[in-house]
């Protein structure tokens, strides 16, 4: 690799760090990357992602910028976005097409349907996963667990009913949902 | 099979074994063909890729390749590697899951899980 190249490459790994730090603030100790993965977007304005839809399931192509979407299956409206929760954070239903964490200091009360999900910490609340779900050895989590994969590394701690691998359900469970309003008859 | 692999595992049930009943030994067995009933142990329960076993297990450690139905509980370990398909629940003080394995029923993993079921029963 010449020298310029490897500028080039310190150059992009550094931007990137830099961009996963910059995130704005949200209340409940949440925040969120500004922008996605460097790599999908650097040259390539018109990059997409794809996510599924927390309602019906089904996949989306869209934009890798994209906040959040209409699903063009159910029409419901779906996040996308990606949440980092280090603080105490309750009585909330954290719904996204996106990745959630909960650090090491994190300490959740939550239901959660999310695409994939990441444990250091605390959780208490049922899970649905359309992708991953990875407990550290300082995971903990009380709840039922629905995903297609799990991962939980040695002096994690669980305790609930799991699903996991091609028996999770397609569709996101009905319990992990936020109420809904309905509309009147 | 070498002789490391028979003195980690003095005892073998073979591919074309089907086992039926109850199974109590003191080190290690490994399973690689059908068992059917109960199996109580302090040592290790290996069951291997394409093993199916339906049974209620009881052992130090548990470590799954293929199919179990029926409950495990482990005083220590359960390992559950990407070909293992679980359904029943599960009881250890450590458990790790690679990424594939299929996993269906209630989980208790942490200090006192086993201890709590034996005082449950």
């Amino acid at each position: 690799m010449s020298v310029m190249a490897q500028l080039k490459k310190n150059l992009r790994t550094l931007n990137h760090r830099v961009r996963e730090v910059v995130a704005y603030w949200l209340p409940d100790g949440l925040y969120r990357k500004v922008l996605p993965d460097e790599e999908e977007t650097d040259g390539n304005q018109s990059a997409t992602r794809s996510y599924h839809c927390t309602h019906c399931g089904k996949l989306l192509e869209v934009s890798a910028k994209a906040f959040s979407v209409n699903c063009r299956h159910c029409n419901q409206r779906v996040s996308l976005e990606d949440y980092y929760i280090d603080t105490h954070h309750a009585i909330t239903n954290i719904e996204t097409s996106g990745h959630v964490a909960v650090t090491e200091s994190g300490h959740v009360r939550a239901k959660i349907c999310v695409e994939d999900l990441h444990i250091e910490g605390h959780l208490f609340g049922n899970v649905t996963a359309q992708g991953k779900v990875s407990v550290s050895s300082n995971g903990y989590i009380i709840g039922n667990v629905s995903a297609r994969k799990l991962e939980v590394q040695d002096g994690a701690k669980l305790h609930g009913y799991f699903t996991i691998g091609r028996e999770a359900p397609d569709k996101p469970v009905k319990e992990a949902n936020s109420v809904r309003s309905k509309k009147p008859s | 099979m070498s002789e490391e692999t028979n003195s980690d595992y003095p005892t073998i049930i073979g591919p074309d074994a089907n086992f039926k009943g109850e199974l109590n030994f003191e080190k290690s067995v490994r399973v690689l063909g059908g068992f059917e009933g109960q199996i109580a142990t302090k040592g290790k329960l290996e069951v291997a890729s394409g093993a199916n076993v339906q049974a209620d297990v009881e052992a130090g450690n548990i470590a799954v390749e293929g199919d179990i139905k029926g409950n495990l509980a482990a005083q220590d370990l359960i390992e559950l590697k990407e070909t293992a398909k679980i359904h029943g629940d599960i009881r250890c003080g450590r458990l790790v899951v690679t990424d594939g394995a299929s996993f269906v029923g209630h989980c208790h993993v942490g200090n006192g899980s086993v201890e709590k079921e034996s005082t449950d029963a």
